[in-house]
């Protein structure tokens, strides 16, 4: 199974199942980092195009209108947090530090339509929304496999009000930071939302983790460092999951 | 050659206008080229491709050396964005022979101003085609085009078990091969 996740045709459940077995294995970590060399080498075969004139100058101007995005150093307020986010990870729906009522109202009725329409499994866009983050944060841990210690990934068990695990948590340093939720035993199927509380108290969202029979993952940016993170929640009506890395 | 790619990498990711722009340029070709295979349309490998640069300034400080060529890094950033893509049209028909007799040819009418790193893509290419055309086919849709097995087994109407042993095998045969060629 490391071939498949070294070259990303690895689907969610059976790539945090790897992900599970290599943290602790140095043998397989060592395999998965050359075959993912391998696999990574014959891009190297696609045919060299040239873009359309002004290709260069259109990136250039693309990451200095991003630059100029980050120039006020400190968010002032949570809307520009947020819209700031919201323009690095166009296509995650967070953070979300505990909004007001009417807020949590329309997240509760967004993240009701998503899982729904992740349910029905119609939604091309939602499978871009569900995969991209999944694929690069597998791909973030293939090429992060020599790392500092103080850079290793993190995992803490998920347990239930009765201290039962039923699954893990897989916390990666980086820009960003991201979560890989693998979740084994789960008490019921359907959308479990995760919250992420920072040592300082503050609460945000991390999307949904999507449930089907007992088994489901999901990958996430972090909003804040993984040092940051005091613990992490997975709700769904009447359950509540906990995690404390 | 000038200033390496880590360096114009660490001044792209420091804000250089002027790094920025040379590392586009000395890489466009092949992101562009990249995108373009996997998504098949200019106008989309375009978007594609500026996103993976994109990508690669924003996440500039998790680049490596010791874990490969800038080169290779910004590739697998471009298949990702690439695939990303192309994930919204799925059902766009996909000719493995086309894309093996493509790869499998000599890069004559190409020119690359890295020698090496033409060197290198005749290396692998040469690898590749020791491998049986089955497990080629499932190693080039996983790697480059970023199938999943189950997407792979679907599409070569084969058992799912059987995609993952081709890609299993192949890559593993790929490898070998490379390492005896390194030693």
């Amino acid at each position: 199974m490391l071939a498949e996740l070294a070259t990303t045709a690895a689907t969610g459940h059976d790539r945090a199942q790897i992900l599970w077995h290599v943290l602790d294995c140095p043998a397989c970590q060592r395999d998965l980092a050359e075959l993912a060399r391998t696999a990574d080498e014959l891009l190297l075969l696609a045919p060299q195009q040239r873009p359309p004139e002004g290709f260069d100058l259109r990136v250039v101007r693309r990451i200095q209108d991003l630059t100029a995005a980050r120039v006020p150093q400190r968010p002032a307020t949570a809307r520009w947090r947020r819209a700031t986010i919201r323009r690095l990870f166009p296509r995650w729906d967070g953070p979300a530090p505990v909004p007001a009522r009417t807020l949590r109202a329309a997240r509760r009725a967004l993240v009701g339509a998503m899982a729904l329409i992740l349910a029905a499994g119609i939604g091309a866009g939602t499978v871009l929304w569900r995969t991209a983050p999944d694929r690069q944060l597998a791909d973030q841990y293939r090429h992060g496999l020599v790392v500092d210690d103080d850079q290793a990934p993190k995992s803490a068990p998920v347990t239930t009000d009765a201290g039962l695990v039923v699954g893990h948590v897989y916390l990666f340093p980086g820009t960003p930071a991201w979560i890989l939720v693998a979740l084994t035993a789960a008490p019921q199927p359907g959308g479990y939302t995760m919250s992420v509380v920072t040592t300082g108290g503050v609460r945000y969202g991390a999307g949904i983790c999507q449930v089907s029979g007992q088994v489901g993952t999901a990958g996430y940016p972090l909003p804040v460092a993984v040092s940051q993170v005091a613990s992490i929640e997975m709700t769904r009506p009447g359950i509540r999951l906990d995690v404390r890395p | 050659m000038g200033v390496t790619d880590d360096g114009l990498l660490a001044g792209m990711a420091a804000g250089d206008a002027q790094a920025a722009s040379a590392f586009v340029r000395r890489h466009q070709a092949r992101v562009f080229g990249l995108a373009l295979t996997i998504v098949g349309v200019p106008a989309v490998a375009e978007e594609v491709a500026q996103e993976a640069f994109v990508r690669a300034w924003r996440f500039a400080g998790a680049y490596d050396p010791r874990r490969g060529a800038v080169t290779t890094w910004l590739l697998a950033i471009a298949r990702n964005a690439a695939i990303d893509a192309v994930r919204l049209g799925r059902d766009r028909p996909y000719d493995p022979d086309v894309l093996i007799d493509m790869i499998s040819q000599v890069n004559d009418g190409q020119t690359d101003d890295y020698p090496e790193q033409l060197a290198d893509a005749h290396r692998i290419r040469a690898a590749l085609t020791q491998l049986p055309h089955d497990q080629r086919v499932a190693v080039v849709l996983a790697a480059i085009y970023g199938l999943t097995a189950r997407e792979i087994a679907e599409r070569e109407q084969i058992p799912i078990g059987t995609a993952k042993t081709r890609i299993r095998l192949g890559l593993a045969r790929l490898r070998s091969q490379l390492e005896v060629r390194d030693e």
